[in-house]
């Protein structure tokens, strides 16, 4: 037998590798990388928005650089509204449709008045007849709180109703002035606590500015 | 010792977080995503390509076209120009700021440049700068508005007028995003080139409309026949060197066909709230709401440069 078999082996006269502690270098720098991490995701993330694409850096820059929208754009957008909202009974042409009591818009002087205070009122609020427009009296119609109905919070509300009495406003022949959203919100706020439709005589008792 | 579950472990963890990383926060981000409106006009986008654009997207997917080409523009930044839309009434105070404005251009040029507007005041500023510039314009009586313009690489070799985003994508699947330019961005290439009869001579014969195109002829998509009684309508229009021996034509097949609709169905350009720019202000009216998404092109509606 060879001298080194009869040496006695134990596991614990193996070479083992002594434990070391983690280099300090390597903790700071793992720190650095975290905290440069940290700013860059805070520069640059804007929170995982997802209508936030580079190169913007934030929802607040993207909002910044909305294009500013013309008078065209506000009437294109009130055209829309209105055809998915008002054409149903009003129809497209504005012309009113006898067969279930609705209105006309075209020459209506409810639509083109100076002030659109009440054309704003009906339009948020709703209406029902007997109502006299251009001479003719309508009887059976009422119209429905669309305004209020429609999606949003309440500056979406004003907006979008701004854009649909600017719209009807400005076509079928109207040529009255556009009315701005802060019009339509000043006014919803005298509003707000009413609940039933307005009748022609609530409507004439109301101030047209 | 035994590092099996310790490799385990770190296996497990990586490939964890890598799953959180790419799968599921961009299933949070943008997996819901629906359609949205176009800013400032209004109208929904996108909409569905149409049916036939729909089968060229599987013919691109066969052909490998997303190999050299990508449909993905990158925006660098975003500057403003400031456009004059109105010179107003009285001339002499606008015709001042206008000197302010632009120091360099002699009081004939600033004349000429309130003639025939709208046009382009000031290019390349900063927001807040365009924005003063505006006041200082409207002040004297003009009317006057900041114009966004997105800015990049891409955007200058005339690919588009904004970036893409996820909502361009919403009906393909798959998207054909791409990763390789061998050949140009196609992102918007049904605004860029919207003759059909020009993707259909391009997609027989590259080198008939792009002289160093180093695209090969998908001549399969069409095919050979003899004239019967007379020529087809839908018969390619080609060069005497390229076209076939008297008495025969080249048509194409539906693969061609579907292929240029979907082409020309890749419309990336309208402005939207994730992707802002100025575009001239919604068109008039109009009572056809098939209308191709995206009838709006900067090329020809941005107001001329001075």
């Amino acid at each position: 037998m060879s001298a080194e078999l009869t040496q006695p082996t134990t596991d614990t006269d193996q070479p083992m590798e002594s434990k070391r502690p983690v280099p300090v270098w390597l903790l700071v720098l793992l720190f650095l990388l975290l905290y440069w991490a940290m700013v860059y995701f805070d520069l640059h993330g804007a929170w995982f928005n997802e209508r936030v694409y580079a190169p913007y850096h934030s929802f607040d820059e993207v909002v910044a650089f909305q294009p500013p929208s013309g008078d065209a754009d506000f009437i294109q957008k009130g055209r829309l509204l209105y055809s998915a909202n008002c054409a149903v009974c009003h129809m497209e042409g504005g012309t009113g449709n006898p067969a279930n009591g609705c209105p006309n818009l075209a020459g209506s002087e409810w639509v083109s008045a100076p002030g659109p205070g009440r054309i704003i009122r009906i339009v948020s609020k709703g209406a029902t007849g007997p109502i006299e427009v251009n001479g003719k009296v309508w009887t059976t119609g009422t119209m429905l709180a669309i305004g209020d109905q429609m999606p949003g919070d309440e500056n979406q509300k004003a907006e979008n109703i701004a854009a649909i009495i600017s719209y009807i406003r400005k076509t079928f022949g109207n040529n009255a002035s556009l009315v701005t959203p802060e019009q339509v919100a000043a006014v919803r706020v005298e509003i707000k606590i009413k609940t039933t439709y307005y009748s022609p005589e609530e409507l004439k008792a109301a101030p047209d500015k | 010792m035994n590092f099996g579950p310790l490799i385990f472990l770190a296996a497990f963890f990586g490939l964890t977080c890598s799953w959180f990383g790419f799968v599921l926060t961009p299933q949070f981000q943008i997996g819901r995503l629906e359609q949205t409106n176009t800013v400032p006009s209004g109208t929904l986008y996108p909409v569905n390509r149409p049916g036939l654009a729909r089968q060229g997207l599987g013919i691109y997917r066969a052909n490998g076209c997303a190999y050299c080409h990508s449909q993905q523009v990158v925006q660098t930044g975003t500057v403003c120009d400031v456009v004059l839309t109105d010179a107003g009434t009285n001339q002499e105070p606008l015709l001042v700021a206008l000197r302010k404005l632009r120091p360099s251009l002699s009081e004939a040029e600033d004349k000429d440049l309130i003639t025939g507007l709208p046009k382009t005041v000031r290019q390349g500023l900063a927001k807040d700068e365009a924005q003063a510039m505006v006041k200082t314009l409207i002040a004297s009586g003009a009317k006057a508005s900041v114009w966004i313009v997105p800015v990049g690489p891409d955007l200058s070799r005339g690919w588009g007028i904004r970036r893409t985003v996820a909502e361009d994508f919403l009906f393909d699947y798959p998207v054909m995003l791409g990763s390789q330019r061998v050949g140009p961005d196609l992102a918007n290439v049904g605004v860029r080139l919207a003759d059909p009869n020009w993707h259909l001579s391009h997609l027989y014969a590259p080198r008939s409309q792009v002289k160093d195109s180093t695209m090969p002829p998908y001549r399969f998509l069409f095919e050979k026949r003899r004239i019967e009684h007379a020529r087809s309508p839908d018969a390619l229009l080609l060069p005497s060197e390229l076209a076939p021996e008297p008495g025969y034509e080249i048509v194409t097949k539906e693969e061609a066909t579907a292929l240029v609709a979907y082409l020309l169905s890749l419309r990336a350009n309208e402005p939207l709230f994730s992707a802002p720019v100025s575009v001239a202000s919604a068109a008039p009216a109009t009572t056809d709401t098939n209308a191709a998404p995206g009838a709006v092109n900067s090329a020809t509606n941005a107001p001329p440069v001075k």
